[in-house]
């Protein structure tokens, strides 16, 4: 079975003061159908680069260099934009970090959500509305046919982030790319998100690609994780084996720094020093200069990655000499 | 424990609606609205909650960054509520507070040096420039930074490395205590525990008190010695951090705990869901502020609110179940 979604190669760059700049490079990864992959990683690692390549969102200085982007075996990289935005908001849907910057304050929800009925499915204005309303009951919004007629500024986060849900899902997309679809919002209503993200993909069938920076999020929706670092995929594999047995040292030490409840007061152990900006990227790992494990190969050549078991890879020249890292 | 360092005895803080033409006042957002808590020498007391909780707006009360509408702030026994502008200018050189935004807090056309300098002169203290320069460049070692770097500017720093001048800037004048308020907040977790750790040498140090606000419950309980749980503007539990981590008697805590993803894809916390949203605190709830949310509401809940009580040593909480 060929997987709904398979990215190789992806090179993406954008157009700065010295020229075009990679912000993420070589990026490979699938999803299955049904399933929910994560991609993790700190700030600037290219979360959302990748996810708006995905989508060709790239702002206007931003163009993919190289790489394949197959979406049900159909090539997305290269696709007139009148093709894309068939598959834009239908076959993919896309929810953002902050909803209110892309709700568009001066439509009614319930046309905003019914917007893309309109242009996908051809429903005229009276079926829009209606189906509106029904997809604010599925994402568990009270008062459904009030809210329709209220504009965003009147809803709170968690509710806005439920709408940004709705219009996401009236297509009944086959894969959902959530970008911190809750980092804005409190624990409580996170968990309420999450929820709700959880019994959607089961009802629905649908394939989750999930950005975010927190582990505890990821461990408890994710079936499969990618883990990157300053533009690349760094490690990769089941969940489980993530949190179990990671390998590159970087998501090493990103699971030994979190603190955690269940934990009596200890020092945390911590990454010293500063992710590479992307104008001087080192030539060897780029994880190198604060890695732990560091040797003189890791500073000349960059791993590529390499594999640990069968679904399980790393990039670290670890893997290489021992057959796992230490 | 002997006298605390700093005791908030039913502290509030009012802000008035105002609407129309005639600015005429229309209601009051009770944003803090009695918090009492005590933090002692040398020990973090945590506050904790939801955006909009009144977190920020206790913290500047507390350092009458902003005026409270009623209360108790006694700091070294002394009401500081009743300094008037000079004294209260002396005693900030003893409470220092750090910002969530280290870019933010920090003015961009100062470099570091001045930045560091600059509580220092208002304060009257180190008089000459070198005696200056050099503690700049003793606090720039505390925090872990190259003293070599005092002369850039903020932007040319990373965001951890900005909240470690923010940090410094606080030390500068050598507190007591130090407010933090959503210090890591905007930090990568790496970086964030570098940060939490400096904090805490810190504190062994120099024997800091420190009342550390955020919303993030782990980074609380990992730091703090004792948390206070806030939600519309009141403590609705107080204790000892571990303590309340393992036994939460106030139904708001234990959802906001079991509400915390767990970092273990076989662990599964049983989860208390949460129904409907934060009132709002220009409006709260007649009776408990939390029973409308509450999934043990009785009938009393409805209409009185429940006394603060101490149910063991050490241990308060505000709700009705514990009568
Ligand atoms: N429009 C743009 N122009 C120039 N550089 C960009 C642009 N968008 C992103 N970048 C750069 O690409 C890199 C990756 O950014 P990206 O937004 O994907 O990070 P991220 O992993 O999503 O981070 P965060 O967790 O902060 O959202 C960064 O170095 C960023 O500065
Ligand atoms: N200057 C002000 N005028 C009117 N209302 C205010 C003012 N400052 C804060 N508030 C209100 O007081 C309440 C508490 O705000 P505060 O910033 O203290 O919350 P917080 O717990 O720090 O939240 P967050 O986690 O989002 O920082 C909020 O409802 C807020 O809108
Ligand atoms: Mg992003
Ligand atoms: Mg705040």
């Amino acid at each position: 079975m060929s997987a709904l979604l398979e990215v190789s190669g992806l090179t993406t760059s954008f157009l700065t003061a010295s020229g075009y700049l990679p912000a993420i490079e070589d990026v490979n990864f699938a999803i299955e159908k049904g399933e929910t992959l994560g991609i993790v990683g700190e700030s600037g690692c290219g979360k959302s680069v990748t996810s708006l390549s995905i989508m060709q969102l790239l702002s206007s200085n931003g163009k993919i260099q190289k790489g394949s982007i197959l979406f049900e075996g159909k090539q997305l990289v290269g696709l007139k934009d009148t093709s894309m935005r068939k598959i834009r908001g239908n076959d993919i849907a896309m929810i953002f970090q902050e909803p209110m910057t892309s709700l568009n304050p001066v439509h009614k929800i319930g046309k905003q959500i019914g917007e893309s009925l309109r242009i996908h499915r051809g429903l005229n204005k009276e079926q829009s509305k209606q189906k509106a309303v029904d997809l604010l009951k599925l994402v568990g919004i009270p008062r459904a046919e009030d809210i329709a007629d209220e504009y965003p500024h009147r809803l709170s986060g968690g509710m806005r982030q439920r709408v940004m849900i709705a219009i996401a899902m009236a297509c009944d997309p086959k894969l959902l790319i959530a970008d911190e679809p809750t980092t804005a919002l409190d624990v409580t209503i996170q968990a309420q998100i999450l929820d709700l993200m959880r019994k959607l993909k089961a009802e629905r069938e649908m394939s989750i690609m999930l950005i975010t920076h927190d582990l505890g999020v990821v461990a408890e929706m994710c079936d499969r994780v990618v883990v990157m670092y300053a533009g690349k995929v760094v490690e990769q594999g089941d969940v489980r084996d993530i949190f179990r047995k990671p390998t590159h040292p970087y998501t090493i030490g990103l699971l030994s720094s979190i603190p955690r409840l269940e934990d009596r007061q200890q020092r945390l152990s911590s990454i010293p020093g500063n992710v590479p900006s992307i104008e001087v990227m080192p030539a060897g790992c780029r994880f190198a200069s604060r890695c732990p494990h560091a040797t003189q190969r890791c500073a000349d050549d960059e791993p590529s990655l390499l594999s640990v078991t069968d679904n399980h890879q790393a990039r670290c020249w670890l893997v290489d000499e021992k057959g796992v890292a230490v | 424990m002997s006298e605390a360092l700093l005791q908030v005895r039913n502290l509030k803080k009012h802000f008035p609606i105002r609407k129309g033409v005639m600015r005429r006042i229309a209601g009051q957002v009770r944003a803090v609205d009695g918090v009492s808590f005590e933090v002692g020498a040398g020990e973090t007391f945590g506050l904790v909650g939801e955006s909009g909780c009144g977190k920020s707006t206790a913290g500047r009360s507390i350092l009458r960054l902003i005026e409270p509408t009623a209360g108790q702030i006694l700091f070294g026994g002394k009401d500081i509520r009743k300094l008037r502008k000079g004294q209260m200018r002396l005693m900030r050189r003893e409470m220092q507070i750090v910002f969530q935004d280290p870019y933010a807090s920090l003015n961009p056309r100062y470099t570091v040096r001045q930045i560091l300098e600059e509580p220092m002169i208002i304060h009257s203290l180190f008089g000459s420039p070198t005696e200056r320069q050099k503690r700049v460049a003793e606090l720039l070692e505390t925090v872990g930074l190259s003293a070599s770097r005092m002369d850039r500017y903020p932007h040319e720093f990373s965001g951890g490395q900005r909240q470690r001048i923010g940090i410094a800037r606080a030390l500068a004048v050598d507190p007591k205590l130090i407010i933090a308020d959503e210090p890591v907040s905007a930090l990568d977790v790496s970086v964030q525990s570098q940060v939490l750790n400096l904090l805490d040498d810190l504190q062994k140090q120099l024997n800091l008190s420190y009342v550390f606000i955020a919303h993030d419950l782990s980074v609380v309980k990992h730091i703090s010695d004792r948390i206070g749980v806030m939600y519309l503007g009141q403590i609705v539990e107080l204790g000892e951090s571990d303590q309340l981590y393992e036994n939460p008697l106030h139904p708001y805590t234990q959802a906001l705990l079991s509400a915390v993803p767990v970092p273990d894809p076989e662990v599964r916390r049983e989860r208390i869901i949460l129904q409907g949203d934060l009132p709002s605190p220009a409006n709260p709830p007649k009776g408990c502020y939390f029973h409308p949310r509450c999934k043990d509401c009785m009938e009393v809940c409805r209409t009185q609110a429940p006394e603060w009580k101490e149910v063991k040593p050490g241990r308060f909480v505000g709700c009705h179940l514990y009568d």
